[in-house]
């Protein structure tokens, strides 16, 4: 599915027999982020990050880059994060739950992202013991994730719903199906360069397989909605003169802020999706991440942040 | 229109929720908007405890018609009052003390009040112990005139036998 950017399983758990975290003090706090960490680490090759001692740049750069959540960024004290070496696996340590299990792979493979998520899981739940009733199921801080503890999320691009709103229909139609729709980094941001996660919000009475099942079928739908808008949009010899000069911008450029690079690059892959453009979706959706503010401060180690993204995408493109 | 929280701002966002046909609207100013976690295509940040979370002017109204106790307290010190401002449990044993405080909350957020094991957890469990279970569960809501939950669990325990 040519809109789909990527698939992501979280499993929120804890440990059976330890207070959640607004109930533990931070020596409490510290000494689970160790035993965690150190239980994790038997399971698996991952590499540690002590969230307190990390600089807000490079907080910004996981954030970019999907592997935490921004309130993660921002509240880091006693927190910590195992990234996995396969690039895809991220278990944050101390976020709301005890432990947040997270997978996250390009394009739409929600069974796949399941089935492997599911075997990280496994692993860490005979080594841990996670808090689970027969009747509540897996017993989560907020009262929203219990259940299945799982979110499962796809991220989509829409250029065509947002340029003629139909994407303001799409909030109601979800909330019927205990789906939602957020912004590109989760729960309370903007939808930056027409990319959206739909996700679950119901996690309670229905098993992970029927969740992404509903999810997939939901996804699917929006898919066909957008295709048919592609093309009508399309027939306006504008909105192919439009992308095109995106890519004219993005191939020749000598500066570049990230939010115009991230519009053009939203529009090269609309015009890729039409079939207008040539270019490949996944160049096009690694680029989008790289370039962005705090990944690209790194990147510039010190010169002009603007003249180094124009020059990678130049050079990518 | 003012909006339905802090009832002094113009309210600038419509919010509208249905779960199993159970259908909540809220008009909310931009800061109590934000406050809530509620914006253009976002859900509440803790879903169905809009209710009453962060309304505390509804509080006092919500426990009388539940006859809930607002101070009632878990071990690990939580009282259901600061739950339902949070939004989030101290331990997990407040699902066994806050049971029955917490049982609209989670069918509102899920439309459900119990858990469909997995498969490989499921498999575990015996499905002769299991229906003795729910048995008992029902005969149990029957005497607390909980009905509604004695017809699902009836409807459970059907569903069960003739697997």
């Amino acid at each position: 599915m040519k809109n789909a950017v990527s698939t992501r399983i979280r499993f929120a758990r804890n440990i059976a027999g330890v207070k959640f975290l607004s109930s533990m003090t931070s020596e409490e706090k510290r000494e689970l982020l160790l035993k965690i960490k150190d239980e994790a680490k038997k399971t698996g090759d991952f590499d540690f990050i002590d969230m307190s001692a990390l600089s807000d740049i490079r907080a910004g750069e996981l954030v970019e880059k999907h592997l935490i959540s921004p309130e993660f960024a921002e509240n880091r004290e006693n927190c910590g994060v195992l990234l996995g070496k396969d690039g895809i696996t991220s278990i944050m340590i101390n976020e709301e739950d005890h432990l947040r299990i997270q997978v996250i792979m390009p394009g739409l493979c929600l069974e796949k992202a399941l089935k492997k998520a599911k075997e990280l899981e496994k692993k860490l739940d005979d080594a841990l013991g996670f808090a689970y009733s027969e009747e509540l199921g897996y017993l989560t801080h907020c009262p929203s994730n219990i259940g299945t503890g799982m979110r499962a999320s796809v991220m989509l691009h829409l250029p065509a719903m947002t340029e003629t709103g139909a994407i303001g229909r799409l909030p109601s139609v979800l909330s019927q199906n205990g789906l939602t729709v957020r912004g590109l980094y989760g729960e309370g941001t903007r939808a930056g360069g027409a990319i959206y996660q739909i996700s679950n919000c119901v996690s309670l009475g229905l098993s992970e397989e029927e969740i992404i099942e509903r999810l997939d079928a939901m996804i699917k739908k929006i898919d066909e909605t957008e295709t048919a808008l592609t093309k009508q949009l399309f027939e306006n010899e504008r909105v192919a003169d439009r992308v095109s000069r995106a890519l004219g911008t993005l191939k020749y450029a000598k500066l570049i802020s990230s939010s115009e690079a991230l519009k053009l690059l939203s529009d090269v892959r609309f015009g890729a999706e039409a079939g207008v453009l040539d270019s490949d979706l996944g160049v096009i959706d690694r680029l989008s991440t790289d370039i962005q503010p705090c990944s690209m401060e790194i990147a510039a180690d010190g010169k002009n942040r603007d003249a180094v993204r124009a020059e990678k995408i130049r050079n990518t493109l | 229109m003012l909006c339905d929280n802090c009832k002094k701002n113009k309210a600038t966002t419509y919010y509208k929720k249905t779960v199993n046909g159970e259908t909540t609207e809220t008009f909310l100013c931009e800061e109590c908007a934000k406050k809530l976690g509620i914006g253009a295509g976002m859900m509440f940040k803790n879903g169905g405890f809009a209710d009453f979370d962060g309304f505390d002017f509804l509080l006092p109204d919500f426990f009388k018609t539940n006859r809930l106790d607002a101070e009632k307290k878990c071990e690990c010190g939580k009282t259901f009052r600061s739950i339902a401002k949070t939004g989030l449990v101290g331990c997990e044993k407040c699902y066994e003390t806050f049971r029955k405080e917490l049982a609209p909350t989670l069918r509102k957020m899920h439309g459900a009040t119990n858990h469909k094991p997995r498969a490989d957890k499921a498999a575990k469990a015996d499905p002769k112990a299991e229906i003795k279970a729910l048995r008992e569960k029902m005969s149990k809501a029957v005497k607390e005139e909980n009905f509604e939950e004695a017809a699902r669990l009836r409807d459970e325990i059907k569903e069960r036998e003739e697997k």
